[in-house]
């Protein structure tokens, strides 16, 4: 009787791990707590790779020529590189600058505005705005559950093939979810891995960094991901005035989300409106461009001074923030094999 | 053997005692009128000098609760429902309340909570693809209203009122109470008419943002409700 009860709990422990297959968030050493609340999104592989296709499928856009890829590319840290705006379907032009993609677990509210306030959210925004996809979310839904793929992927990932608004954004989620870099030559120093160290310059450029940067754009994630002027003259083009359209504040005018700096290296331009093209630029931004104003970040009300010498040294830090593992991880990439029988 | 037999059994028994809980199905009606007439989508009605027609309206009904004599003595769990005027099913629903309960009055919310706003995506009334949820930035509409109107001067006449937000200062979910007497079926008329009238069209034609004149809509917005 002993035995036959051992059987059946280990047969149930054995079901257990291996139908579920429940995945947990990454959550590198020495990170705070995710944001996200995977408990009412368990991960799971095939909700993840369902995801993916759908991140990768240009079936979301009107005209299905725009995928989220399209603006977010993997080797570019998942942004949209070269362009100032991003430009979504018929070559329309958006009004900012495609953040890049990564950690966003730890992210509270998405967007350069803080527009959108749970990461499940976020793929309405671009679907639904004219100048990026231009789909109503009832008809991105109407086109999947004419697709047999989608019926098959989300039959994988939810146990039947109904195609909702809630099973399509949890999963889209997921798979952004996985998108963590914490892999960079910093981490690798950090984490005290062997053979890894920073060179001079890099360590020079640490210094400098932890002593002007490191308030907006804290480690280990490079950002607060709170909100802040940045002393960036507004485009008169754009008239783009931040996070005050959203809560409608006075005191947010002119406030932008901090973005990461990990991986910036390749994320160029840089800024909301990708006014700046090369790192070099956005240091001189800090050095001697910040227009004062009352809503100005208080750590810049002072003045940066950094000689030649310091800036390089610090461009020479910000670049071990690259995550070549990250941009090249082959698990974001392109899912072929989904959509070939 | 005895024991797993017994453990089964107590597990059984449990269940059933839950299944068994004494309720009785109490309906609730919601009829949508404009004035004394019923609101239907396409038809005329009289507004201010001129006519007015009424082509959406739908609106979340949600933290349905009944309470006694000033206290709350049950609430609905998982309580959102969409009221439609296009769909004549969304405008009765059960709700399943101990026996036992006795209550004067049903307390709901018009809209959805701050809660719900910010906990990303949810099933059923609350899929974010049944049309009530904003792209451009989170959150829940509570409560559409669009139709024409002559009087109204924007293109081809069209108004339209989207009231939502959730964030103070600008939080429009509003509280609605109403006397009623336990019952099969608790009958509530919704009067668009109210909301409507409170609005002059020729000048406000439409709100599509959170903001005071979402909140003063919203305000007037849960006074249209009675029961019958």
């Amino acid at each position: 009787m002993k035995y036959l009860a051992i059987l059946i709990l280990s047969f149930i422990i054995l079901a257990a791990f291996t139908s579920n297959s429940q995945l947990q968030l990454k959550r590198p050493k020495g990170w705070p707590a995710p944001v996200y609340d995977s408990r009412h999104n368990p991960l799971s592989a095939n909700k993840i790779l369902l995801g993916r296709a759908l991140f990768h499928d240009p079936i979301l856009s009107a005209d299905s020529t725009i995928s989220c890829v399209s603006c977010h590319l993997q080797y570019s840290a998942f942004t949209h590189i070269d362009h100032q705006l991003s430009h979504g379907i018929y070559g329309r032009t958006g009004r900012r600058n495609s953040p890049a993609l990564m950690n966003l677990a730890w992210s509270k509210l998405l967007m350069w505005d803080g527009a959108v306030n749970h990461l499940d959210m976020q793929p309405l925004a671009p679907i639904a705005n004219k100048d990026e996809m231009d789909m109503s979310i009832d008809s991105v839904m109407k086109r999947l559950q004419r697709s047999p793929v989608y019926k098959r992927l989300f039959y994988n990932a939810w146990g039947d093939s109904s195609i909702t608004g809630e099973r399509f954004l949890k999963s889209m989620a997921q798979f952004m979810l996985t998108m963590v870099s914490s892999n960079s030559k910093y981490d690798k120093v950090m984490r005290k891995e062997q053979g890894i160290a920073f060179s001079e310059q890099e360590e020079r450029g640490l210094m400098l960094f932890r002593r002007y940067c490191n308030e907006c754009h804290r480690e280990p994630l490079f950002t607060t991901n709170e909100f802040a002027n940045n002393g960036l003259p507004p485009d008169t083009t754009l008239n783009d005035y931040g996070r005050v359209t959203i809560t409608h504040k006075a005191a947010d005018s002119l406030h932008f989300k901090i973005p990461t700096l990990r991986n910036v290296e390749y994320s160029f331009p840089y800024m909301h409106d990708g006014r700046f093209s090369r790192l070099q630029q956005v240091i001189d931004h800090y050095t001697s461009g910040i227009m004062h104003s009352n809503t100005l970040s208080p750590a810049l009300n002072a003045p940066i001074a950094l000689s030649p010498e310091n800036k390089v040294d610090l461009v020479a830090f910000l670049l071990t923030l690259s995550d070549k593992a990250f941009l090249f991880d082959s698990t974001y990439s392109f899912p072929h094999f989904v959509f070939t029988p | 053997m005895k024991k797993v037999c017994s453990i089964i059994f107590t597990l059984l028994a449990s269940c059933f005692s839950l299944w068994a809980q004494d309720t009785t199905d109490v309906g609730i009606q919601l009829q949508l009128w404009y004035g004394k007439a019923s609101l239907q989508s396409g038809k005329e009605y009289p507004y201010r000098d001129t006519t007015v027609q009424i082509n959406v309206f739908r609106t979340y009904i949600s933290a349905i609760r009944l309470s006694n004599k000033g206290k709350v003595v049950w609430h609905e769990p998982d309580s959102y429902h969409l009221i439609d005027m296009a769909d004549s099913s969304s405008c009765y629903f059960t709700m399943h309340v101990p026996s036992d309960v006795m209550y004067d009055t049903i307390i709901w919310n018009l809209g959805i909570d701050s809660m719900a706003n910010v906990s990303g995506a949810m099933g059923g009334a609350l899929d974010p693809t049944r049309g009530m949820y904003w792209s451009w930035q989170s959150g829940y509409i509570n409560l559409k209203l669009e139709g024409t109107s002559t009087m109204c001067p924007a293109r081809q006449h069209e108004f339209q009122f989207h009231l939502g937000g959730y964030m103070p200062p600008f939080a429009s979910v509003q509280e609605v109470h109403m006397s009623t007497r336990p019952g099969k079926v608790i009958n509530v008329s919704a009067d668009i008419a109210i909301l409507l009238n409170s609005i002059d069209i020729s000048v406000q034609q439409s709100i599509m943002i959170p903001g005071d004149d979402a909140v003063a809509l919203s305000c007037i917005a849960a006074g249209i409700f009675s029961v019958r």
